[in-house]
């Protein structure tokens, strides 16, 4: 998996490519540890070059979620691929933050 | 005979350019060939007789090639191979044609070589797909196992490496073979965390640091090794169906107070979020052995 996290100003955009799995879930939550301790109050996710998530990646994005809102932080998945796209709604989270295709 | 005689080409083409710079080459290589110059004598054809492959020379507004592609793919029959000549392609006519099912899109070009190389492809893909999957269908069940020791579970990847191990061969679609290995995953670490380590919630959010410390200190521990954990993937290929059994030897857990839960609101809290997983993405879910062992069931549209 590779990840790759732009900061400017106000914004964060982490882009990602390959799987989050339970064996690279903590990269994960590096990343989004250095989204907590800079500026930003908007994440942008791209998700179009992933290929899965597991529980333990969204896990992660979950805690980041609820600390992110504290500061009243927003989360934006811009982009997905297909098959993301279809695991994050069928498990309900666009209830939480925008999902796209 | 040559093998390749059986193969029938409709060539839809209203000016007859395509089928003239074709007509010889495929006839010597032994292909049937027939020309329809419009769309609806096209549809006719392909709905009344056996082809292998369709070849439209999309020459809009009198033959608007994916239309009639999208015409033949939802009402004759879905996996009968198109390919679309055109004189440039550009990126939204691709884009478009795809999504109605296009197998392939092609300028045209000057000699027949690099076409006839093109539909020699696309029908050998074919006829080997259509021997793959009549060899599988032969088959009642294929069944493997697998068994981790408990010291040996702290090694990374395993669910991908059983479900490469047991469909590497099988080309299943990228969507299915991904469904498969992210339930592996939440049933290994399932498992793994809750069965045989009992990992407790605040154990497992501390800081990544000392989470594999205390990781690595519970792996090498000497009880370690008198635990397990079995995993059995089984196909049948003629319902389409893969189950997947993955067994444990740790403590049990309460999972029926998670069969329980509603899933159609995203719930915030961290128990239980990998059998949620598992229940959204699987067909049917059930557990033996108060927990220790967990089943599930995928049937899929395509194997």
């Amino acid at each position: 998996m590779e990840l790759v996290l732009q900061l400017e100003g106000k914004k964060a955009k982490i882009m990602v490519e390959g799987s989050i799995t339970s064996d690279n879930a903590y990269i994960f939550k590096d990343k989004l540890s250095e989204v907590l301790d800079s500026d930003a109050t908007l994440l942008e996710l791209d998700l179009s070059a992933c290929k899965n998530i597991s529980s333990s990646g969204i896990g992660k994005l979950l805690i980041f979620y609820k600390e992110f809102m504290t500061r009243d932080g927003k989360i934006e998945i811009v982009k997905s691929s297909p098959i993301v796209y279809e695991l994050l709604t069928t498990i309900k989270l666009d209830q939480l933050f925008s999902i796209n295709m | 005979m040559d093998s390749e005689q059986r193969f029938r080409i409709l060539i839809v083409d209203r000016s007859g350019d395509a089928y003239r710079l074709l007509q010889n080459p495929l006839q010597w290589n032994g292909y049937y060939l027939e020309n329809a110059t419009e769309t609806a004598k096209a549809l006719n054809r392909v709905s009344y007789s056996h082809f292998d492959l369709v070849l439209i020379r999309d020459e809009h507004p009198e033959i608007d090639g994916i239309e009639l592609l999208d015409r033949i793919k939802k009402s004759v029959r879905k996996s009968l191979p198109v390919i679309l000549l055109v004189d440039q392609i550009n990126s939204s006519y691709a884009v478009r044609a795809i999504r109605a099912g296009v197998h392939d899109v092609i300028e045209k070009p000057d000699n027949p070589t690099t076409l006839l190389d093109m539909i020699r492809k696309q029908l050998q893909e074919q006829q080997n797909e259509s021997a793959r999957k009549s060899a599988l269908k032969a088959l009642n069940e294929i069944t493997m196992s697998f068994s981790f020791q408990g010291n040996r579970l702290a090694q990374p990847h395993i669910a991908s490496n059983v479900v490469q191990t047991f469909l590497g061969d099988i080309r299943m679609p990228p969507a299915a073979m991904s469904t498969l290995e992210l339930c592996l995953d939440e049933m290994v670490q399932n498992a793994l965390i809750h069965g045989i380590l009992q990992i407790k919630p605040d154990e497992r959010h501390q800081d990544i640091p000392d989470y594999n410390e205390f990781l690595d200190n519970r792996f090498s521990q000497p009880e370690m090794k008198d635990h397990r954990i079995d995993i059995n993937c089984s196909m049948q290929p003629q319902t389409r169906l893969i189950r997947i059994r993955v067994s444990d030897t740790g403590a049990g857990f309460d999972f029926e107070s998670h069969l329980k839960k509603d899933l159609s609101v995203f719930s915030l809290e961290h128990i239980g979020r990998g059998i949620t997983f598992i229940r959204t993405l699987a067909d049917s879910v059930s557990f033996e052995h108060g927990g220790r062992t967990i089943i599930i069931e995928k049937h899929f549209k395509d194997l």
